[in-house]
C-alpha cells in the first residue's frame, strides 16, 4: 500500500525535461473530477438568479429567464437556496451540499468555454487544452498529475464513464478505464476458474521471453498493458470494490452514500470507488462521472429530469467529502483525507440564459465549476456572470473579483492551477494561462 | 514511400495478369486472416483456410462470397455507426410513460389529474372497474388522493404475459367524459383517459428503448438496403425509403399524436405497416420528397437535434472535415450589451460560423428537437401578415410568435422580421437552402467530388488504419467513377497492393 | 447527446423588441482565410501499406467463439465481452462515440479471461477440435510439436511451419506447464492461452 507522498518522475522521463520549477513540492494531495455529463444549467444549481427580480416580464431586456415556474418537483420557497456563507447561494437542485460543505466550497461562476459541442468541449475540459477538432492536443489533466504525483500507486489514474488521454507520457500514468465499480471488481479479480499458479507462472516467462525480442513501440506497448494487467491481480486489490461484500468496509460505506432505503444511485457508487481508491492506496486521481442525461434541449427533459438528475450528482459528492473528512489520512487521527483531496466538479459547458423555443435549454459558452477540499480556499464565490445575458465577467485571478482588467476563467486557467495547487510554478502543460490563485488555500 | 509504390507496381508488371493474386501470396495467411476480419468479423474457418492454402491464393471466388455475404454487410453497418452516432436516448414521450411501483404499473406524471395529488398510486387490490376499466369504487386518502386499486392487463410489447396496471391508467375509453379525444394530447389531463386497449397508447422504459432502437436501426437498414442493390453509395443520402419494425410502427401509429409538436407519422396512417410489436422484420416505406437519405430520417434528426448539430455532423462523417477553434480563440461572451444573434457577424465566432449557418440552413424546414417537416405552402419563408403584425404593433397570432420573427431581442435582426424564423441571417442566394434540403449540398459535394473523396478516405482508414495521400484517394476515386457502389470501393481496396502487402 | 452551436443571447433592443421600419441588413463580414475555423480532420502518418490494427471486442469474441468451435464466454444469455462493453471501451455513440482499439490493460485482462475459459471449454468439449494428433495426452516432443503447429494455425492462422522459432517456445511452454501441474490437459489449455492472448492474435 502506498504512503502519503509520491514518488517523484526522473527527468529523464518527461517529454521535453523537467526543471526543478517543474516537481511538484506538494506531494500529499489527490485529486477527484466529478464529471456531470451534458453540460450543465447554471442557474439550477451553481449560477441561480432571484425569480422575484428576473420576471417573465423582464426577460427582453435581460436576457436571462430563469423558467423555475415551469419546474416540475420543486417548490417556490426552494428555489434559491442560501448558505451559512455570507453572499453564496444557489439554485433549487443544489442538494445537501449547500448546507453541509458551503465553507469549503469555491464557485467559479462565468467561466468561459470555447467550444459547444460535447466531443470537442469534453475534451477541451479533460485535458484544459483546447482540442484540434476532436482531436487532442495533450493529455488528461488526471494524466499529467497521475504522472506527476502517482508512479507510487498501483492504478495511478482512475477514469469511470468517461475517455482518458495520454499524449506523451509513460503507460502507467494512462487512465485506467472502468464502466464502474463492479466491472472494476471484475478486472482487478482473477477470473471464476483461474489457472493454477504453475500454469501462471509457466505463463508468464513465456511472455517474459517474448517481451525479450520486442523492437517496435507498438510491441512496448501490448506488453507493458500486458504487464500491468497481472500486476493489478496479483495485488489483491478487488476486494476493496466488492459491492457484495458483507464484511470490512463497504456495508458501511453503501449505508453512508445511500439514502434511508438504502438505494445508491449510479453517482453514489462512483464516489465508493474513488473513496476506496483514494483512501486505499490505489490511485492518486480518479475522475468518476456522477451525474448523467443534463442535455435537456427539450422542454419536458429540462422541467422534470435536469435538476434531480444535478442533484444526484451533488449528493453524491456532499456524501464523498463527508466520508472523507471523517477518513484518517493514512492512519493519521489528527489529519483527514479531504484536507488532501481536491474535489473538481465539472460539465462540458453551461446551458443558455433563455429558454428555446422547446421550453428547455440549449447550449451555451459560459460555465460554472465547483471545487472543494485540499488546497482549495472555500467559502468564496470566483468570478460572475452579468445579468444582461449572463455573459461572462473579467475577473482579477488573484482576489477572484470581477475586474475590467481581470481575465476570462477557461478550462486552460484551471489546469493551470491544479499544477500551482501541487507546488508546480511553471506552465508544464503548456496551458498558456496564468493560475487562478484567488482558488488555492494559503497562496 | 513513393519508392515502395514503385517496387510493388514492379511486381505487379513483372508478375502476373492479376496482380492482387500473385501478391497475395507475399503473405498469404496474414492476408486471408485480414480480409476475413475486416470484411466479416471473423477469422477464416478452417475449411477456408485451408481451401486458400490448396489453392495459394484468395480466389475471386471467395472473395466474392465474402463480399456479398451478411456479415460483411454488418461490418459495413458498423462502419457507418461511426459515422451516423445513431444512438437515441431522447425521453420519448414523458407524459404517456409507465413506472412501475410495488409491481404495479401507472402513469407517476398524470397521478395529479387522474388521483388528484401528484405521485399518487393505486393501491396494491384489485379494482372494482366497468367495462372501460373505468373504477367503480375507491378509497380516499389522507392526503386527499384517491385509490382504485389495479386491473389486469395483456400489454401489446407483450401480450402473453399481463401485468398489473392502475385501474384508471388502463382505460379504455377513445373519448373523455368531456368530450377530448384521449388518442392525443389533449386526453393528458383529462381523469378519464386511461392507456387504450392493451395499453397501446402509453410505453414503458422497455419499449422506449425498443423505439429508439428502431428508429436508431433505420439509419442503418439503409445501408444494409444500400449495400444489397449494389447501388450508388450516394443513395444513402438521397434515398426516400424508410424502414420500419414493429416498435417503430406502433410509436408512429399509436403514440406520435401525443406529442405532435415534436413527431409525426412518416407516412399516412393507412401506409403504415401492420406489424405486432416484438415483430423485427423491416418494411420498407416510401417517404415524401422532403426527405433526403438518412439525413432526414428521424433517427438523425433526433440524435443530432439541432440543424447546426445536423450539419456539423454530416461535414465530419461525410465531408471529412470540423470545425476548430482558431488559433486567436473565441473570445468570451462578455459585456453589457446583449451580443449579436446573428453568429456570422460576432467576433471569434464568424470563422466557423460564416460556413455553418447556410449549412445548417439545408434543414431548415425541419424543426429543432423533433422530427417534423415544415413545407413552403404552409409556412412561406417569408409572410407579409406576420411582417405586419411585427411591424404595426397589432397582436400577432399564435402561428406568427410561434414560426415567424416577429420580435427583436438585438437590432441585426430587424431586417428578417416577418421571415419564418431558420431564414433569420441568410443572405446571397444562401435564403434558398432551407427549400433545397440536405440534398442541396449533398450535389455540391458530389460535384466537386469532397463527397467521393471522403467515402473513399473513411473506407481506407477502416480497412488500412492509416491515411492515405491525396494523389492516391484521387487515383482511387477517378478509378471507380461516378455513382461507384460501396462493394466496388471495399473491393477496390482489399486488392490494393496497400492491403495485401502486409503489415511492416 | 446533441450538438448544438447556438450561443445565448441576450438583448437591450432600445425600441423594445418591436421595429417600425425593415432595413437593409448590413453586409456580412468578409471572412479572411486564415480565420477560418475549419481543417480537414488531422492527418496521421501517411505510410505505404496496411496498418496493424487490434480486433474489436466483437471480432475478439467471435473469433475465439469460432476457432473453439462454439464455446462463449459468458453463459447463454450473455457473452462476458458484451457484459464488459462499456469498460472495454466500445462505443455507445452517446458519450463515446469511438471505439477504443488499443492493445488496453483493460483488454488484456479480460482476453486473459476470456481466453482461460474458453481454453477450457475447448480441451472438454465432445468431438473436441483443439487436438490434431492422434493421442491427446502423449508427451512425446513430435507430439506436442505437431499439436502446437496445429493450433498456432487455428488460432493464429499462421502456416503450418514447425521451423518457426515460436514453435520452441510453446513447446517449451508446454513442458514447463507439465512439469508444474504434472497435467498434460492443464499443459494444453497454458499453451492454448498463450496463443490467444499473443499479439499474433489480436493483432492483424
Amino acid at each position: 500500500m502506498a504512503t502519503a507522498g509520491a514518488l517523484l518522475p526522473s527527468a529523464a522521463m518527461w517529454p521535453g525535461g523537467l526543471s526543478a520549477k517543474s516537481l511538484p513540492s506538494i506531494t500529499d494531495r489527490y485529486f477527484i473530477f466529478a464529471y456531470f455529463s451534458g453540460g450543465w444549467d447554471g442557474l439550477l444549481a451553481l449560477d441561480p438568479r432571484d425569480p422575484s427580480i428576473f420576471t417573465p416580464g423582464m426577460v427582453a431586456s435581460t436576457g436571462i429567464e430563469t423558467g423555475y415556474a415551469t419546474l416540475k418537483a420543486v417548490d417556490a420557497e426552494e428555489l434559491l437556496i442560501p448558505t451559512a456563507v455570507e453572499g453564496m447561494t444557489f439554485g433549487p437542485f443544489i442538494g445537501d451540499l449547500a448546507t453541509t460543505h458551503a465553507d469549503k466550497l469555491a464557485v467559479i461562476r462565468g467561466m468561459s468555454m470555447e467550444a459547444v459541442a460535447h466531443i470537442a468541449a469534453r475534451r477541451h475540459a479533460l485535458t484544459g487544452l483546447r482540442p484540434s477538432g476532436t482531436s487532442v492536443r495533450g493529455s488528461s489533466v488526471a494524466t499529467l498529475l497521475s504522472y506527476l504525483l502517482g508512479e507510487g500507486e498501483p492504478i495511478p489514474n482512475l477514469v469511470a464513464g468517461l475517455s482518458s488521454f495520454n499524449v506523451g507520457h509513460p503507460l502507467w500514468a494512462s487512465g485506467l478505464p472502468a464502466s464502474g465499480i463492479d466491472d472494476l471488481y471484475q478486472a482487478l479479480s482473477k477470473p471464476e476458474t483461474p489457472m493454477l499458479d504453475g500454469q501462471r507462472d509457466a505463463l508468464e516467462a513465456f511472455f517474459a521471453q517474448q517481451e525479450a525480442k520486442i523492437h517496435t513501440d507498438l510491441q512496448s506497448e501490448i506488453y507493458g498493458n500486458r504487464l500491468i494487467a497481472r500486476s493489478l491481480i496479483d495485488q489483491d486489490l478487488a476486494q476493496h470494490f466488492d459491492t457484495d461484500a458483507t464484511d470490512g468496509d463497504m456495508p458501511d460505506l453503501l449505508a453512508h452514500f445511500g439514502d434511508a432505503d438504502g438505494n445508491l444511485t449510479d453517482g453514489g457508487y462512483m464516489a465508493i470507488m474513488a473513496a476506496q481508491a483514494l483512501t486505499k492506496g490505489i490511485s492518486r486521481c480518479v475522475t468518476i462521472k456522477v451525474a448523467d442525461g443534463l442535455d435537456s434541449h427539450q422542454g419536458s427533459s429540462w422541467q422534470s429530469e435536469h435538476g434531480p438528475y444535478m442533484r444526484e450528482g451533488f449528493d453524491s459528492i456532499s456524501a464523498l467529502a463527508s466520508y472523507l473528512e471523517t477518513a484518517p489520512f493514512f492512519g493519521d487521527a489528527s489529519d483527514n483525507w479531504l484536507n488532501h483531496t481536491t474535489i473538481v466538479c465539472f460539465s462540458e459547458f453551461g446551458r443558455g440564459a433563455e429558454l428555446n423555443s422547446n421550453g428547455g435549454r440549449d447550449h451555451n459558452l459560459i460555465n460554472a465549476m465547483l471545487m472543494l477540499g485540499g488546497g482549495i480556499k472555500g467559502g468564496q464565490i470566483i468570478g460572475g456572470t452579468s445579468d444582461v445575458g449572463m455573459q461572462a465577467l473579467p475577473t482579477d485571478l488573484s482576489t477572484g473579483l470581477p475586474s475590467d482588467e481581470g481575465a476570462f476563467i477557461g478550462n486552460n486557467h484551471i489546469a493551470r492551477t491544479l499544477l500551482h495547487s501541487i507546488g508546480i510554478e511553471e506552465d508544464v502543460g503548456d496551458f498558456r494561462e496564468p493560475p487562478v490563485l484567488a482558488l488555492l488555500d494559503g497562496v | 514511400m513513393r519508392g515502395s509504390r514503385l517496387i510493388l507496381g514492379a511486381i505487379f508488371l513483372l508478375g502476373a495478369s492479376d496482380p492482387w493474386v500473385d501478391a497475395s501470396t507475399q503473405d498469404l495467411h496474414g492476408y486471408v486472416r485480414a480480409l476475413s476480419l475486416d470484411l466479416r468479423g471473423n477469422v477464416p474457418t478452417a475449411a477456408e483456410l485451408e481451401e486458400v492454402e490448396e489453392a495459394a491464393e484468395v480466389t475471386e471466388s471467395l472473395l466474392e462470397s465474402w463480399l456479398y455475404s451478411e456479415e460483411f454487410e454488418e461490418q459495413v453497418i458498423a462502419q457507418h455507426r461511426e459515422m451516423f452516432w445513431n444512438e437515441l436516448e431522447v425521453n420519448l414521450l414523458p407524459k404517456r410513460k409507465l413506472s412501475k411501483r410495488d409491481g404495479i404499473y401507472f402513469n407517476n406524471n398524470r397521478s395529479r389529474y387522474t388521483r388528484d395529488v401528484a405521485h399518487s398510486h393505486c393501491g396494491d387490490f384489485e379494482a372494482d372497474v366497468d367495462e372501460m376499466n373505468r373504477p367503480l369504487s375507491w378509497l380516499t386518502n389522507d392526503d386527499g388522493s384517491i385509490s382504485e386499486g389495479y386491473v389486469i392487463v395483456s400489454p401489446y410489447w407483450d401480450p402473453d404475459n399481463p401485468i398489473e396496471v392502475c385501474a384508471l391508467d388502463a382505460q379504455l375509453n377513445l373519448v373523455s367524459d368531456t368530450g377530448v379525444d384521449c388518442t392525443t394530447y389533449a386526453g393528458y389531463e383529462e381523469p378519464t383517459c386511461g392507456c387504450g386497449p392493451d395499453l397501446k397508447w402509453c410505453l414503458d422504459g422497455g419499449t422506449e428503448t425498443l423505439i429508439e432502437q428502431a428508429l436508431s436501426k433505420d439509419l442503418t437498414e439503409r445501408v444494409r438496403a444500400m449495400l444489397q442493390s449494389d447501388g450508388s453509395y450516394a443513395d444513402l443520402l438521397s434515398s426516400s425509403t424508410m424502414y420500419l419494425n414493429g416498435a417503430s410502427a406502433h410509436f408512429f401509429r399509436y403514440l406520435t399524436p401525443y406529442d405532435d409538436e415534436v413527431y409525426e407519422r412518416p407516412v399516412p396512417l393507412e401506409d403504415l405497416p401492420e406489424l405486432d410489436f416484438a415483430d423485427e422484420t423491416w418494411t420498407p416505406v416510401t417517404l415524401g420528397s422532403e426527405h433526403d437519405g438518412v439525413l432526414t430520417a428521424p433517427g438523425w434528426l433526433l440524435r443530432h437535434q439541432t440543424n447546426r448539430g445536423r450539419a456539423n455532423r454530416f461535414y465530419g462523417a461525410f465531408l471529412c472535415n470540423e470545425f476548430i477553434v482558431p488559433e486567436t480563440g473565441v473570445g468570451a461572451l462578455s459585456g453589457t450589451e446583449a451580443p449579436t444573434p446573428n453568429l456570422i457577424r460576432r467576433p471569434g465566432c464568424l470563422g466557423c460560423h460564416a460556413r455553418l449557418e447556410p449549412w445548417a440552413a439545408y434543414w431548415g424546414r425541419w424543426t429543432e428537437a423533433a422530427m417534423i417537416y415544415r413545407p413552403q405552402e404552409s409556412y412561406p419563408a417569408f409572410s407579409e401578415d406576420c411582417y405586419d403584425c411585427a411591424t404595426t404593433g397589432v397582436g400577432c397570432t399564435d402561428f406568427c410568435e410561434d414560426y415567424y420573427l416577429v420580435e427583436t431581442s438585438h437590432t441585426d435582426q430587424r431586417p428578417y422580421l416577418g421571415w419564418y424564423m431558420t431564414y433569420a441571417f441568410l443572405l446571397d442566394g444562401k435564403e434558398e437552402n432551407p427549400d433545397l434540403g440536405p440534398l442541396g449540398w449533398v450535389e455540391t459535394a458530389q460535384s466537386d467530388g469532397s463527397l467521393d473523396e471522403c467515402a473513399t478516405r473513411n473506407t481506407a482508414r477502416w480497412l488500412l488504419n492509416w491515411e492515405e495521400d491525396e494523389s492516391v484517394i484521387e487515383e482511387w476515386v477517378s478509378e471507380l467513377g461516378d455513382s461507384f457502389s460501396y462493394r466496388d470501393l471495399v473491393r477496390r481496396l482489399v486488392t490494393s497492393p496497400e492491403y495485401w502487402a502486409g503489415v511492416p | 447527446m446533441i450538438v448544438w452551436l447556438w450561443l445565448a443571447c441576450a438583448s437591450t433592443d432600445p425600441d423594445g423588441g418591436k421595429s417600425t421600419v425593415a432595413s437593409d441588413p448590413d453586409p456580412t463580414p468578409v471572412v479572411e482565410e486564415s480565420e477560418l475555423g475549419e481543417t480537414t480532420i488531422e492527418r496521421e502518418v501517411v505510410v505505404d501499406r496496411r496498418q496493424l490494427k487490434r480486433m474489436t471486442v466483437a471480432q475478439a469474441r467471435d473469433s475465439m467463439q469460432r476457432i473453439s468451435g462454439g464455446i462463449v464466454w459468458g453463459d447463454e444469455d450473455e457473452s462476458k465481452w458484451d457484459a464488459y462493453a462499456d469498460t472495454l471501451g466500445v462505443a455507445d455513440y452517446q458519450l463515446r462515440v469511438e471505439s477504443d482499439r488499443s492493445p488496453s490493460v483493460m483488454f488484456q485482462k479480460f482476453l486473459d479471461d476470456a481466453a482461460t475459459a474458453t481454453c477450457r471449454g475447448w480441451l472438454e468439449a465432445a468431438d473436441s477440435s483443439f487436438y490434431t494428433i492422434d493421442v491427446p495426452d502423449s508427451t512425446e516432443r513430435e507430439d506436442v510439436r505437431s499439436n502446437v503447429v496445429g493450433l498456432r494455425w487455428q488460432i493464429q492462422g499462421k502456416p503450418k511451419d514447425a521451423s518457426a522459432g515460436i514453435i520452441d517456445d510453446y513447446e517449451a511452454l508446454f513442458f514447463k506447464a507439465h512439469q508444474r501441474t504434472d497435467s498434460v490437459e492443464a499443459a494444453w489449455q497454458t499453451v492454448c492461452v498463450a496463443m490467444f492472448t499473443h499479439p499474433d492474435f489480436f493483432m492483424y
